[in-house]
């Protein structure tokens, strides 16, 4: 075997990072030990369409508005910018420092979905496409600590590609109109003519294909106050 | 670290404004239209003219957070207790919300309608001609509340942005308290105006990506294309320098951060100090010299003294109706009620507002039972929280500062250039000490006032004693002893410095004060004009 280049070097110790940092919040250490090493930034889709399948409202999303949130969130991945400076907080207190985001979840996510694979070959001779609703979120809350399962983080902050699938989506304008089946259009850019009129219904059956605005967080700006 | 300067270069002007924010575009908008003064405008940030960019930045912001200014800051320019590092052409105000109340007469008069804090050195008939003004040069859309409330000579420039649904809900909601509640005014298109789009509701005000909404940026863009006025971006004014044997300015010595081994020497007749709360009091006490060892206009001693702002109270309630978040976020409803309370046994003054909220009713993966969620479990339990709205209300307080409410120059932090940076301090007065608890205890009672008599419930109720909207720094009065400038922003030691703005400000009133402070600027220009070349 050749001398590791620099570029060598950082893709490994990003990768076994991103592996580390799968088995460290995993609840299944010896199947995700043995987990192979994540070829990439993204999840796989397939593995990932089955992590959506069991954590996304399926009523409410259908068979293809899941695989379109699937989509939407792997582009979402690969736009991810590691490291990106956020807005500066209104009212600090303390010396005023520039924020930055967190690192790139990619690589840790494919670990995650990864050792799904492997712990659904283990414990079920099957692949986690496979498995049924309930077991997929019995190897995924295995994955879980307990202080993820609580109020969704922003997206890029999720540790665990679950949550952070359930995040993107529920920040997402189309999830509130589902939720309140109505057209609000939060965050879309609409215009002031129908402001001041009850939303209307969204038509019986309906589910979201293709979003027309991406997955949308609060701006934080000023949280709290304002300017 | 510091660097050693070996070049020089000269620029003159008849005029020099020192600062790229709001305060400064309001300025060298009034003085390019009024007189024929050259102008020159420093700023230590860049100038970001990307309306065209500002869905892209809009995106990244919404999709991940970022900041949808980015490298609107310099580096290493920094302290202690600011309030946002932003510091480009535009200033903060590229991307405030917008929010423009006017103050109300009580503002400036403290002292003599209730024997407490300092009156200002001018009154609200004296502004009034000046937030008209300054109304109209941003473009505010605004609806008139009470006459009694909400005084005005002339209406709002723009008609106000309606009501959204929900907030119209809330606004039948809330008045059952028996509180007359209007539109919040802001800085935002009902109607096209001065070129610009009528507002989108993309609501996302931090950046507007219309430009729908008035950023100063705007005003200093029309200027450089009229030619009349000359920009320097990037340029860091690091001391004010007096004439030999005189106590007026006769230049002020800066650094372009492109050039940093270069000296700039900025010469005019008249210098005008537009560098916000922090940044103004904080070039005066770099000035210091042997005439003026504590400082530049600071023979009172009180350039970065009396600093302030405004509390806060602010309560999260359940609305006992359906409602829908997310239509307008960023709009509100407005009360003046108890900003012009009448007589008082104890004084407390403070604005009201109302907003949509979502707490409570947002998705979470683990139920009221500790449950896990999943799936359709998700949306069902947030519909089923959903059938009933909530809301949010706060109110600003009137907070009167303390002398040693202070920015001082902080030797343990440096700048690139070896300059100290400020270290903020904010400090109630005694008075305000000893009326905090009455006056949270009032606010409160109000605030549960409004829930229950709609019929809702509280969800939260917290205070809060950021000092919010900071001004001060540079206090306005007539006396030379107690204040830093007088009544028209001309400094009381240097006939040619004048500090217009946030930093003048008396105390921090009880609402946004981004309008006063444009507004007294205005009012500054109207006094410097007279000076310049017509």
């Amino acid at each position: 075997m050749g001398a590791m280049t620099d570029t060598d070097r950082r893709d490994f110790i990003k990768k076994s990072a991103a592996a580390a940092a799968a088995l460290g919040i995993t609840g299944t250490e010896a199947a995700a030990s043995q987990a192979p090493t994540p070829t990439g930034e993204t999840p796989p889709t397939e593995t990932l369409r089955a992590v959506a399948g069991a954590v996304l409202p399926a009523s409410d999303l259908g068979p293809d508005g899941i695989d379109q949130v699937v989509t939407d969130f792997e582009a979402w991945i690969d736009g991810f910018e590691p490291v990106a400076e956020m807005p500066h907080g209104y009212l600090n207190r303390g010396l005023a420092n520039i924020r930055y985001g967190p690192p790139h979840p990619g690589p840790r996510w494919a670990a995650q979905v990864e050792a799904l694979e492997l712990e659904a070959a283990k414990r079920h001779q099957s692949t986690f496409a496979e498995l049924s609703i309930e077991d997929r979120r019995t190897l995924i809350q295995g994955q879980l600590g307990r202080d993820e399962l609580g109020r969704l983080p922003s997206p890029g902050q999720a540790r665990h590609v679950a949550v952070g699938l359930m995040a993107y989506f529920y920040a997402g304008s189309e999830a509130t109109d589902l939720c309140y089946r109505a057209s609000i259009g939060r965050f879309k850019c609409r215009g002031l003519a129908t402001l001041g009129r009850e939303p209307q219904p969204l038509p019986s059956g309906s589910t979201p294909r293709r979003p027309a605005e991406p997955a949308m967080q609060p701006p934080t700006a000023h949280p709290g106050e304002d300017a | 670290m510091a660097r050693s300067s070996r070049f020089q270069r000269t620029v003159e002007s008849d005029v020099i404004i020192i600062g790229g924010g709001i305060s400064a575009a309001m300025v060298a908008e009034k003085l390019a239209e009024t007189t024929s003064a050259g102008i020159v405008v420093v700023e230590a940030g860049s100038k970001i003219f990307n309306l065209d960019e500002r869905f892209a930045h809009r995106r990244r912001q919404m999709e991940y957070g970022e900041n949808p200014w980015p490298d609107d800051h310099v580096p290493g320019q920094t302290g202690h207790g600011l309030q946002s590092r932003s510091m480009a052409v535009g200033g903060q105000a590229l991307h405030w919300g917008g929010t423009t109340p006017r103050f109300t007469p009580e503002d400036f008069r403290v002292a003599s309608m209730y024997g407490i804090g300092d009156d200002w050195p001018f009154d609200y008939d004296d502004i009034e001609p000046f937030y008209q003004e300054a109304e109209e040069r941003i473009g505010v859309a605004g609806e008139q509340g009470p006459d009694d409330l909400d005084l005005r000579s002339r209406p709002y420039p723009m008609p106000a942005i309606p009501l959204s649904y929900t907030l119209d809900r809330l606004k039948e909601w809330a008045e059952r308290s028996g509180i007359p509640f209007w539109a919040n005014p802001v800085a935002k298109t009902s109607v096209p105006y001065k070129g610009r789009n009528v507002c989108t509701r993309c609501d996302t005000c931090s950046i507007c990506p219309t430009g729908a909404k008035y950023s100063p940026d705007f005003s200093f863009q029309a200027l450089l294309e009229a030619g009349r006025i000359e920009l320097l971006e990037r340029t860091l004014v690091r001391r004010l320098v007096l004439q030999e044997g005189s106590d007026r300015i006769d230049h002020a010595v800066a650094v372009n951060r492109d050039t940093p081994d270069e000296t700039l020497e900025l010469r005019a007749s008249m210098f005008v100090l537009a560098s916000g709360f922090a940044w103004s009091p904080h070039l005066l006490l770099l000035s210091a010299n042997s005439r003026f060892p504590d400082g530049l206009a600071n023979r009172s001693g009180l350039v970065g003294k009396y600093m302030t702002g405004h509390s806060s109270v602010s309560a999260f309630a359940e609305v006992p109706e359906k409602l829908y978040p997310g239509m307008y976020q960023q709009h509100s409803l407005l009360s003046k009620r108890f900003q012009r309370p009448g007589p008082l046994d104890r004084y407390v003054r403070h604005d009201l507002r109302v907003w949509e909220a979502t707490t409570g009713r947002v998705p979470r993966l683990r139920d009221d039972n500790g449950d896990t969620l999943w799936g359709d479990a998700v949306m069902d339990d947030w519909r089923r929280r959903a059938r009933t709205g909530a809301a949010r209300l706060r109110a600003y307080y009137d907070v009167l500062p303390a002398r040693n409410s202070e920015l001082v120059l902080n030797p343990n932090l440096t700048n690139d250039w070896g300059d100290p940076m400020p270290r903020i301090t904010f400090r109630d007065a005694e008075a305000s000490i000893e009326l905090r608890e009455h006056t949270i205890e009032t606010i409160r009672d109000t605030l549960t006032h409004i829930i229950t008599a709609g019929g809702g419930s509280i969800l939260s109720m917290n205070d809060s004693n950021i000092h919010d909207h900071p001004g001060g720094g540079c206090r306005a009065g007539n006396d030379p002893t107690t204040s830093v400038v007088d009544a028209w922003g001309r400094t009381h030691d240097h006939e040619n410095l004048f500090v217009v703005g946030a930093p003048t400000a008396v105390t921090g009133g009880c609402a946004n004060g981004t309008l006063t402070y444009s507004a007294m600027s205005l009012r500054s220009a109207e006094k410097i004009g007279n000076e310049l070349p017509v």
